[in-house]
């Protein structure tokens, strides 16, 4: 009998975390480039940003949805903070102004799925081109090259490191800690199982469905706008292919990490996990200097069997049921 | 039990008329929206109505209208295919580099490169149809799949010209003056039609659409016809791009990238539905010069190209939120 | 007196087209009492209880709850006002646990937000034990049996401190042992002053537990009784079926076009977690009825019957060809036509024109080089709209828009049209008015003369009297008794699946 309450750690997350462990050991003992430590920095700066992408992606799937324009948000609000930067305009308020592109993208995407009930995947796709069209739109000419980035107290937020670790990882660490914290032991964070294990049933005991859909796409969206800064705060430089290509990898990460396109399944901590393991993998091929042609293509076959490995648990699950 | 019946007709017919979804209206709607623009372009801009403007515009569409087929033809059965713009792209990019690299000839190199695009479209079918995997998600995997191995392929080429026998194909001429692909495109838009209406395989696409257990109630072999038309989809998304890479003379990075929404803009403007049971090939075409027509006069009004993902988003959106309002039974999400 | 009824439904009435679910229906519920309506299928109790709970408008009337009228019709303002029902088709959260279905709401929210998971499974422990479930809090729900799983929503009503809660033939699926334990949990529910509405056609049962018993009989009130010594089941039985014979119902003669020769046999049919040991046999030219109400299993043979559900084990024969598995198709192709109950779900095209509706079982019929005729097809439909008078204003109108009989009367015409050798009909006239009724069964009835053989599901007396020549009557997913000819009544009928009802063959497994 399977027990919900006990533990962080459910069957699936143990196995990708033990998988995770045998990968590190293996490459650190069979690859001199990996345990380099530039190795270790690039690694950071990849999983943070995209786990906390991941945290919002997360909490998306357990309650019964999805969002796939979270890398074009990411990608938007890097540029539009750069852009604030480059006129001078004051630190604070540029970050602000690139938070809030992810809040009024998340607001839009909420509203459409949760009031006008269009599906998920076809309005998050919509955003999904609206956004990078913008991009493309703000990135013309001169600037195709992404605005580069001259204010030292932005950049420090993604270079200044503490303790041996970027910041940018820190702050991550804190999210996943305090939205694991909160998916398990609030009655807020419930709620969202609710919603995705039976949406109709959790409307009809009273709870708030429309309005908590909507927030979790705007939280989504937040997500999404801090890491696209703290990743171009990191790199100094706004780009036209930040978070391309991003949200299908992170969907892929979440499903891994325990998350179920049928809802009401997952934690933040898989999706964490699932995300070391995606970047793992792409650090992988990278030490191994596999071409980015074999790179897409196990990722989309990754994609395709952790669909179908997905599908067809939730179809066992529904035949077993009453 | 006349004077009743008389009676019941006329109760019936009020509330048909309060009741009813009379979207008759709709069916038209999307010529009039055409027409309205393509109006409006020839009166406000001189270089819009000439001859040249609008036969390339034509023939940009026949070369595309290939992957809006099979399309709405699954829209009409409620399924959707999002790997076209990929297969797009890998066709294209597969012929090119079998001529170049193998030494195929041209008018053996297509068939092998639809060929192998039908088996893709089995695949989606397969896994579709045997593992009931939403279509949805199954095709995004096929489409991730494929434009990593297109994109490796373009890679491949950087830089190198087709073949003229491979550029040739998009360019034939009937009577010097008109392009093949316009022939046709005008030839199979009529003869589609013709067979959506009254042909009896095409118009089992309906009712599987309707309602697809009634469908097999009635003997309609649901499997058998959703494969087919899975591969059809995707062989005319081969076709489209092969005379695409045919036309553009050499590989280019991203092609195709973002075609799938673009068709399925133009099918949902043209009437079709993402719930199934509505469509129509001519529409859909319709649909393609509508979309066409606004990205035409983008250039007209000296609008940077770049704005062109922001509009498609946003008229697929637009598309959507309609297309939902309108056709969707109650599900919540 | 009146303050002590919790519900005063006042003449309350509904009609859906020309179909009147129910007449000026008035009858009250006191506070903690275990109340159950009872009635044949058609008899009205769902419409009601969907009335009830605000899924749908009543036309006439008036529903006062606690003394206030209810005026919003709304499913989750009747929750909140204290109504709620727990289903056939449960609503649990398959996802989550025990614990976690029974107090779904913010009971156990401390003031920071958080959730005392201690003290929810503390309590969920409590409330298990309490009724008879040693059941592990925080296991998780999808692993329970049904019957456990039924329990814990009746837990989750009372938590969510519900003062009426509905149960719609909640034993159908449910063994002797959970049949006693819900039992005891109700009597302990009245006793905690919930007031409980009972929707069975169990009569033993009802016998059992219930304070009051309401009738309905053809949308119209009957009375209610107090559950004393005067109240047997064969008082029960006559209440709910008694009928005048008039001539819409005449018992049938016996038909001379019977042949001996088996058509269709089923042997040893079973279903996992339904249907058990089927054994079955349908002679040429004759129609077999098959009768069940809600839970009997018949809708599920039916639905087997016409490949729209596998069985797991047994075999179907035709004509001597034997099939261990088998989809619609292969049952079109050896002649078999299947008429539907709920034609949304499977029998027509809902929102198609009535003219395609009829083409599409005989599509190629129409066509020449698959080729459509058009014009033959109008003049096919035009004809059956005639011959069974379907009221349509023209033959482009969508089934959508029509009643329920007509929308029965042409998934009827669509079916003949392919002449077929057999004809499956599930339910045939529910939903539907007295005229178009009458208009089906002459149709049915002429059948054999065409050499057309005809299954009946049917949970409606009457139609079972009016067109079979024997009568199978299914109960707890198998088959309780056989009628033929003469020996055809209702009483007889009603006899034999109620008293199958009451003996609850423990020896027969309900579930694997």
């Amino acid at each position: 009998m399977k027990k919900t309450f006990t533990g962080i750690f459910r069957a699936k997350e143990s196995i990708v975390l033990a998988i995770i462990i045998l990968f590190v050991l293996i490459l650190s003992f069979g690859s001199k480039t990996f345990i380099n430590s530039t190795n270790f920095e690039s690694l950071q700066s990849s999983i943070a940003p995209s786990a906390i992408i991941a945290v919002g992606m997360m909490i998306l799937l357990i309650s019964g949805v999805f969002d796939l324009s979270v890398g074009s948000v990411m990608g938007l609000s890097g540029v539009v903070v750069s852009i604030l930067l480059s006129y001078n305009i004051p630190i604070i308020l540029a970050v602000a102004g690139g938070l809030a592109v992810g809040i009024i993208f998340g607001l839009f995407n909420g509203f459409l799925v949760a009031f006008v009930k269009v599906n998920p995947l076809i309005t998050t796709i919509g955003t999904l081109y609206i956004g990078r069209g913008l991009v493309d739109a703000l990135l013309r000419g001169e600037k195709s090259h992404g605005v580069p980035i001259t204010q030292q107290s932005f950049i420090i937020l993604g270079t200044g490191k503490t303790l041996g670790l970027y910041n940018m990882f820190w702050i991550m660490i804190i999210i996943v800690v305090v939205a694991q914290f909160v998916i398990q032991k609030t009655y807020f964070g419930r709620q969202l199982y609710y919603i995705g294990g039976n949406y109709e049933s959790a409307r009809l005991v009273g709870i708030k469905v429309r309005r908590i859909r909507l927030f979790t796409y705007m939280l989504s969206g937040f997500l999404a706008s801090l890491a696209g800064l703290l990743a171009t705060a990191r790199f100094e430089i706004s780009s036209k292919f930040l978070g391309y290509n991003l949200e299908l990898q992170i969907i892929i990460a979440c499903l891994i990490g325990g998350a179920s396109i049928a809802g009401g399944q997952g934690s933040i901590v898989g999706a964490l996990f699932g995300v070391v393991f995606m970047s793992l993998i792409v650090n992988l091929f990278n030490i191994l200097e596999i071409s980015s042609f074999w790179q897409n293509i196990i990722v989309g076959a990754i994609l395709i069997f952790v669909i179908f490995l997905d599908a067809y648990l939730s179809m066992r699950r529904k035949r077993s049921m009453g | 039990m006349d004077k009743s019946i008389n009676k019941d007709i006329s109760k019936l017919k009020n509330v048909t008329a309060r009741r009813s979804r009379n979207f008759d209206m709709s069916r038209y709607s999307i010529f009039i929206i055409v027409i309205a623009t393509l109006l409006f372009l020839s009166l406000s801009r001189d270089n819009f109505f000439t001859y040249q403007n609008i036969y390339s515009i034509f023939y940009g569409l026949s070369i595309e209208f290939y992957a809006v087929i099979g399309l709405t033809l699954l829209l009409i059965m409620g399924e959707v295919d999002l790997s076209i713009g990929s297969v797009f792209a890998f066709a294209g990019i597969f012929v090119g580099v079998m001529v170049l690299k193998t030494g195929m000839p041209v008018w053996i190199a297509i068939p092998v490169s639809l060929l192998v695009c039908g088996v893709i479209g089995l695949i989606n079918g397969f896994f579709i149809i045997k593992f009931k995997i939403n279509s949805l998600m199954m095709t995004i995997g096929t489409m991730i799949l494929f434009r990593g191995i297109a994109d490796g392929l373009i890679r491949l080429l950087e830089g190198v010209t087709y073949p003229s026998e491979y550029r040739m194909v998009s360019k034939i001429k009937i009577a010097g003056e008109f392009n093949l692909t316009i022939i046709f495109f005008i030839l199979i838009i009529i003869i589609l039609e013709i067979l959506l209406y009254y042909n009896i395989s095409f118009r089992k696409l309906y009712y599987i659409g309707e309602n697809i257990f009634s469908a097999r109630l009635y003997g309609i072999k649901t499997d058998r016809i959703k494969m087919i038309i899975f591969i059809i989809s995707s062989i005319g998304a081969g076709i489209a791009g092969i005379l695409a890479a045919s036309r553009s003379g050499h590989s280019v990075h991203n092609t195709g990238v973002g075609l799938e929404f673009k068709m399925i803009t133009a099918a949902v403007l043209g009437g079709a539905s993402l719930f199934g049971g509505k469509g129509s090939i001519l529409r859909s075409a319709a649909g393609l010069l509508f979309l066409a027509t606004i990205f035409n006069g983008f250039v007209m009004y000296n609008i940077d190209p770049v704005f062109t993902g922001v509009v498609t988003g946003a008229v697929l959106l637009i598309v959507i939120i309609i297309d939902t309002r309108i056709n969707r039974e109650k599900i919540e999400y | 007196m009146p303050e002590e009824n919790l519900l005063e439904i006042e003449n309350i009435s509904k009609s859906f087209g020309v179909v009147r679910a129910l007449k000026n229906v008035s009858f009250s519920v006191q506070k903690a009492e275990i109340h159950a309506i009872l009635g044949e299928n058609g008899a009205g109790k769902s419409t009601l209880v969907k009335i009830i709970k605000g899924e749908i408008p009543h036309d006439s009337g008036k529903l006062i709850f606690e003394g206030n009228e209810i005026k919003i019709i709304d499913p989750l303002y009747s929750i909140s006002l204290g109504i709620t029902m727990v289903h056939q088709e449960l609503t649990v959260f398959e996802n989550l646990s025990v614990a976690e279905n029974i107090y779904p709401n913010n009971v156990f929210k401390t003031k920071g937000g958080f959730l005392n998971k201690t003290a929810m499974i503390k309590k969920a422990k409590e409330n298990l034990l309490l009724f008879g479930l040693d059941i592990d809090p925080t296991d998780k729900i999808t692993y329970l049996t049904l019957a456990q799983k039924q329990i814990i929503e009746i837990l989750r009503s009372i938590a969510l401190k519900r003062k009426l809660i509905i149960l719609d033939e909640p034993t159908s699926g449910l063994n002797e042992v959970e049949v006693k334990r819900l039992m005891a949990i109700l009597k302990r529910l009245k006793n905690e002053g919930i007031t409980i509405l009972y929707i069975s056609h169990r009569i033993p049962e009802i016998i059992e537990i219930s304070d009051r018993v309401s009738v309905l009989k053809d949308g119209s009130y009957v009375g209610t009784f107090n559950n004393d010594e005067t109240l047997t089941e064969q008082k029960i039985i006559n209440l709910m079926v008694g009928r005048e014979i008039d001539l819409l119902y005449s018992k049938k003669s016996t038909s001379e076009e019977i042949l001996k020769e088996e058509f269709l046999k089923l042997e040893g049919i079973s279903k996992k977690n339904s249907i058990q040991d089927i054994n079955l046999t349908l002679y040429k030219n004759e129609i077999l009825g098959i009768f069940g109400l809600e839970g009997s299993g018949a809708e599920m043979l039916s639905k087997i019957l016409f490949g729209l559900e596998s069985f797991d084990k047994g075999v179907l024969k035709i004509k001597n060809r034997q099939f261990y598995r088998y989809s619609s198709e292969i049952l079109i192709d050896n002649g078999f036509v299947y008429v539907n109950r709920n034609r949304k779900e499977a029998g027509l095209f809902f929102d198609m024109p009535a003219s395609d509706n009829m083409a599409a079982p005989v599509l190629k019929k129409f066509s020449k080089f698959n080729f459509l005729n058009f014009s033959k097809i109008q003049a096919y439909t035009e004809e059956y709209i005639k011959r069974f008078g379907i009221v349509i204003p023209g033959i482009k109108t969508k089934p959508r828009n029509l009643s329920g009989g007509n929308q029965q009367k042409l998934m009827f015409s669509m079916c003949l049209g392919v002449e077929p050798e057999c004809v499956v009909a599930n339910e045939p006239t529910r939903g539907v008015d007295v005229g178009a009724k009458a208009e089906i069964h002459k149709f049915i009835l002429e059948l054999p003369g065409k050499n057309t053989s005809v299954i009946v599901f049917s949970s409606e007396l009457p139609e079972l009297l009016t067109l079979c020549d024997r009568v199978v009557i299914m109960e707890t997913n198998s088959i309780a008794g056989e009628l033929e000819g003469d020996s055809i009544t209702e009483e007889s009928i009603m006899a034999i699946a109620a008293g199958s009802a009451s003996k609850n063959n423990i020896n027969k497994p309900v579930k694997n």
